[in-house]
């Protein structure tokens, strides 16, 4: 048998094999202007390799000794392998990284992934000034007064909530398209013509894994909100009366044959909306160069926002300071060189921006979105999202409480089961049954989860309280006024 | 009782084979129609991958049962070739199969030899530990399997991803070929010594005779290594020269959607040296130790 | 009980080949002649051991010593905390449900694939038989599919709204309403079943034609001679046979298929809900699914599953061999 003593040399062994392995070091001044750089560059957007491709080839052409090279791989084993990829220093120079939200800089400069991406504070200034002022908050994007992270994505327009509807669907059961239903009991009249007058289904509502948000966020948004956490009382939400209303709006609308049938993923549901199978799809506006993928374009389909409850309450879509993608590692050793990129990249007129928006691949929180994407589906977005209410800003628990940076109450809570929304609502939607008590489980077991840290954070000395994630003066349809944070 | 004395040639009269030929008529009649019906059903779902990378995308979605293309593309292959880098992806696969079908068989077979015949201290701890380990789920033990690569500084080469897809599940193979050595009988052994062979020629002597289990973990291993994914995935982080075809093709699963008749095109086209390997190495499955026996 | 003509054949022919095994080496160590076995077999252990030892065993360690910790699989092992990781999860209602869910389909998927392999394996290797290449290469078609992409095409056959299987069944009148299978928790399991044994099945087959060569041609022409029929054959002379690799093969499928994962991830991702939660499935979207990843929490998970599967194929194995005992006690 093997000895204790084996045994304990083999766990030592272990432990310092993997502890010692994930050393930190701080990047080394970066090489002499001219010298011949790589640029590697990672994320996950695969549709946009072509784009990288005419990217590094522009960038090439005007920097000869500048050679980009831009890596996509799908966004499960992203997530995978670069952890890996640090821990083995082979981490490339840019990486994409948008897990844990408002949250981002901090857990990442806590494992040490990241450096500022200049050190210049003039430059730095200078290049802020793309962004509306406000974009660069402390705590978020900058630490110390350096700048790690810079919005990417606007936030404004993109994001769920919109409703897009088939012409020839509508058209054969006599409904128009330039007045959608914008009440739930006008959904589902709509949903009843559907039905009756032609061979598709009404709404491609996907349910498989976590695709069920593409619905419900959409409808939720409208009762209340489309976050799990109600930053009004401080709590998890699922079993919220009003939510609870919105799920057995949906129930009712799958019991009456208005959802196609089938726990499908999004990728079929879109693709059935597209082939003309269902009338109705509600999603982001991703979709207009998705469905241009798939032969689909916006003759063939309009945009509308979301249906709202015929009654009060109401709610709206969420909007936070969340969009940051981008970041320079910190075991890059061009920091010059990858500064000068991104200055470039971020230009609001320049090649980058005409060329990604040309594609539809995001709306840029840089640039001018509206000059540059003018296919109608978008003009509708971009009147959809203008209006009052549809989608508001909401206050950020960080901005109250700067203690949270080293704070995991909310992470821990909410990656415990992290799924299990999901799965509660599909459950019991399939079986057509009541979701308030699995739902105030699952509430219970991620506030338990949550106080229970906070409350060892704070005994141990960190500034943090549920009443940092509390805003009682706010309402779920209101922008929170950003004055209203504590001046620090 | 000489219950396994065989034929002999003096009984096969024209009477018993004109039998056995009528016999075998019959049973092919009740059984063909039977198989043919079941063989189609049985390859739909690989016939309609075949027929989808010949599809438009919403062409797929549409056919229903339908495995006739319409319209018929053919750029999905070139997509899948061309821009999916296949011919590269391509080599990287099939130098890992072959590799680690070989690695596998000479461990497993080596070792299985060993175990099935010889007593030696520690034995049947190891057998037994061999058993237990086949137990543990592989894929929760990827990381220290990382560690290990990185610790060797292998993590940059194709030998490390050779030795990281060979080091997993042999468990199963040299458990087979023990229990197939096993079951050989003395007689080869006695003969061999008689004939003054050492260890490793009668190692060779009787290797040929596990020609089935060669087969099967030849024929395994390789469609395993051919489509394995999670493995070279975290051992070629980022580097696109070193990665198999599995991993390569993920570059059809786009963060906002799937080119699901690409992706098709795309493993029709990897289809195709797999289904070679089997068609070769099917021969193998002769039944009988004919020849094995010298009467 | 009536004895069929084979009962003779195939019992004298099972002793004759037991009477073989003890004779082997294996039980007795190899003397005489050249004897330079100490040499050479350590050599040849070495490729085997040195592999598995630094990918199997140590892993496994390091895995046991992870799951004390709560570690993130990036970050220095630091938070130790002991058997917390286990309690959580002996304590926790998705895991036993996702523990019976695995059993249920393990039971089920080796109950279905061995015979109906076993009977393919048998047939697809009788001289009789024409087309023999043809046949087995079908039957083997579907392993080469990668699991992922199985998943992905069944979701398309089998979806109620235009997929193959409706679209047929709807067309000819079987169906009235399209049947939405994995859109129900019990026929959701069922699908996945069928599927993987449909997925897996070539591998088995491989696996009986690899045993049911160790089943001499002779005796099979001996039973003709004697006036056998197709299952006499069968229950007599094959089935005796093959029965030590049936053994080793059972308990591959009891094994492979307690580890069922990819089929799950990409033909229902554990749902609808969670009605077809597996155990690699759980430990997958507990703590890989979103970062912080949760290793230690899974490599806890890995070694109670790892312990719990032991535990039911052994005593599954208890189980046979009492009944092999009572079988032969009362001479069945």
């Amino acid at each position: 048998m093997v000895s204790l003593k084996a045994l304990a040399t083999a766990a030592a062994a272990a432990l310092c094999v993997v502890g010692c392995g994930s050393g930190q070091s701080s990047a080394t001044p970066s090489q002499a202007p001219g010298a011949p750089v790589t640029l590697k560059i990672q994320d996950y957007s695969v549709e946009q390799t072509d784009f990288h491709k005419q990217v590094a080839a522009e960038y090439h052409r005007l920097n000869p000794n500048v050679t980009i090279e831009w890596t996509s791989i799908a966004q499960v084993q992203y997530n995978q392998s670069l952890p890996l990829a640090f821990s083995s220093r082979q981490a490339p120079d840019v990486f994409y990284w948008t897990n844990f939200g408002p949250n981002a800089m901090n857990s990442l400069l806590a494992s040490g992934w990241i450096q500022p991406w200049t050190t210049d504070a003039t430059a730095a200034a200078d290049w802020e000034k793309r962004w509306p002022s406000g974009s660069f908050l402390n705590g978020i994007t900058l630490k110390g007064g350096k700048v790690y992270g810079f919005p990417w994505q606007d936030t404004h327009y993109w994001g769920p909530g919109y409703m897009y509807m088939n012409k020839a669907v509508f058209q054969q059961a006599g409904l128009d398209v330039s007045k959608p239903p914008a009440t739930w009991s006008q959904l589902s009249n709509a949903c009843k013509a559907i039905k009756a007058k032609t061979k598709a289904y009404c709404i491609a509502a996907p349910m498989k894994d976590t695709d069920f948000q593409r619905l419900w966020y959409a409808l939720a948004a409208g009762r209340m909100s489309d976050t799990f956490f109600d930053y009004k009382n401080g709590r998890f939400s699922l079993d919220d009366p009003r939510l609870v209303d919105t799920f057995n709006y949906i129930e009712g609308l799958n019991k009456n044959g208005y959802l196609a049938p089938g726990v499908n993923d999004k990728d079929f549901s879109r693709q059935q909306f597209a082939a003309g199978q269902a009338g109705i799809y509600m999603d982001g506006p991703w979709m207009v160069s998705v469905w241009a993928q798939l032969g689909f374009h916006s003759d063939g389909y309009a945009v509308a926002a979301h249906p709202m409850p015929d009654d009060t309450p109401r709610g709206a879509l969420s909007q936070r300071y969340s969009q940051y993608a981008y970041w320079l590692s910190s075991q890059s050793t061009h920091q010059a060189e990858a500064f000068k990129f991104m200055r470039w990249a971020t230009n609001p007129t320049g090649f980058f921006v005409q060329n990604f928006l040309k594609n539809s691949f995001a709306t840029l929180a840089f640039a001018d979105n509206k000059k540059y994407l003018t296919d109608p589906a978008w003009k509708s977005v971009f009147r959809i999202a203008d209006t009052r209410a549809f989608r508001v800003l909401y206050p950020e628990p960080l901005l109250k409480c700067p203690g949270l940076a080293d704070s995991k109450a909310f992470t821990m809570a909410s990656t415990t089961r992290p799924n299990g929304e999901w799965e509660v609502m599909v459950q019991n939607l399939v079986n057509n049954r009541d979701m308030t008590a699995d739902a105030r489980v699952l509430v219970n077991m991620r506030q338990a989860a949550f106080e229970t840290q906070l409350q060892k954070e704070q005994a141990s000395g960190l500034k943090v309280s549920k009443d940092c994630y509390t805003f009682a003066g706010w309402n779920y349809d209101q922008d929170f006024n950003p004055a209203n944070y504590p001046k620090s | 009782m000489a219950v396994l004395a065989p034929p002999t040639a003096a009984l096969e009269t024209p009477q018993r084979r004109a039998f056995r030929w009528r016999r075998a008529l019959r049973l092919n009649l009740i059984a063909l129609p039977l198989l043919i019906i079941v063989s189609f059903v049985w390859a739909y779902p690989f016939l309609w991958v075949v027929s989808t990378g010949f599809k438009t995308q919403l062409g797929a979605f549409t056919a229903g049962a339908s495995l006739v293309p319409h319209p018929l593309v053919t750029s999905n292959f070139q997509r899948a070739w061309v821009g999916a880098a296949f011919s590269d992806f391509f080599a990287n696969t099939v130098i890992y199969s072959v590799s680690t079908s070989l690695v596998e068989l000479a461990k497993s077979a080596m070792c299985g030899y060993v175990l099935a015949r010889y007593r030696f201290p520690g034995r049947d701890l190891l057998y037994r530990l061999i058993i237990a380990t086949i137990f543990v789920p592989v894929a929760s033990i990827i990381i220290p399997q990382f560690v290990l690569i990185q610790n060797l500084g292998l993590l940059h080469s194709r030998l490390g991803v050779i030795l990281a897809m060979s080091g997993g599940a042999g468990a199963l193979y040299v458990l087979l070929f023990t229990s197939y050595f096993e079951h050989l009988p003395q007689d080869l052994f006695d003969a061999a010594r008689v004939d003054g062979a050492n260890f490793v020629q009668t190692f060779w002597l009787v290797l040929p005779l596990a020609r089935p289990i060669i087969a099967v973990v030849v024929i395994f291993q390789f469609i395993h290594s051919w489509n394995d994914f999670n493995v070279p995935l975290i051992f070629t982080l980022g580097q696109p020269s070193l990665q198999n075809l599995a991993v390569g093709l993920q570059a059809f699963r786009g963060s906002h959607s799937l080119d699901w008749a690409g992706f098709a095109a795309g493993m029709t086209i990897s289809f195709i040296p797999v289904l070679i390997v089997f068609l070769v190495f099917q021969g193998y499955f002769v039944r009988g130790l004919s020849g094995a026996i010298k009467g | 009980m009536a004895r069929g003509p084979l009962a003779d054949t195939g019992r004298a022919a099972a002793v004759a080949l037991d009477e073989r095994a003890v004779a082997t080496g294996r039980r007795i160590p190899f003397r005489g002649g050249r004897d330079d076995s100490r040499f050479w077999i350590p050599v040849f252990l070495l490729p085997f051991l040195v592999l598995y030892v630094g990918f199997t065993v140590w892993p496994l360690v390091a895995t046991i010593v992870y799951s004390l910790f709560d570690w993130d699989g990036v970050q220095p092992l630091t938070q130790f905390i002991g058997v917390d990781n286990y309690t959580r999860i002996l304590g926790d209602p998705l895991f036993w449900s996702a523990f019976r869910n695995t059993l249920l389909f393990a039971v089920l998927n080796t109950v279905i694939k061995l015979p109906l392999t076993l009977l393919v394996a048998v047939l697809l290797t009788r001289r009789w038989l024409l087309f023999k290449r043809f046949f087995r290469t079908v039957f083997f078609l579907p392993i080469i599919l990668p699991v992922a992409l199985s998943g992905l095409i069944f979701t398309y056959l089998l979806n109620p709204s235009n997929g193959a299987l409706n679209t047929f069944l709807l067309e000819h009148g079987l169906l009235r309403q399209p049947i939405d299978l994995l859109g129900h928790d019990n026929t959701a399991l069922l699908a996945i079943v069928l599927i993987s044994v449909w997925q897996i099945f070539g591998q088995y087959m491989l696996y009986w034609m690899a045993a049911l060569t160790q089943v001499p041609e002779e005796l099979y022409e001996a039973a003709d001679l004697d006036g056998a029929n197709e299952r006499q054959k069968m229950f007599h002379v094959t089935l005796p046979l093959i029965r030590p690799v049936a053994v080793i093969i059972t308990l591959l499928a009891l094994v492979n298929a307690l580890h069922v994962f990819g089929i799950i991830v990409t033909l229902t991702a554990g749902g609808p809900g969670r009605a077809t939660y597996v155990v690699s499935y759980f430990i997958y979207s507990e703590a890989f699914q979103n970062a912080p990843f949760r290793y230690g929490y899974a490599s806890a998970a890995a070694l109670i599953f790892a312990v719990l599967a032991f535990v039911f194929v052994s005593g599954q194995g208890l189980l046979a061999r009492r009944a092999e005992r009572l079988r032969q006690h009362y001479g069945v």
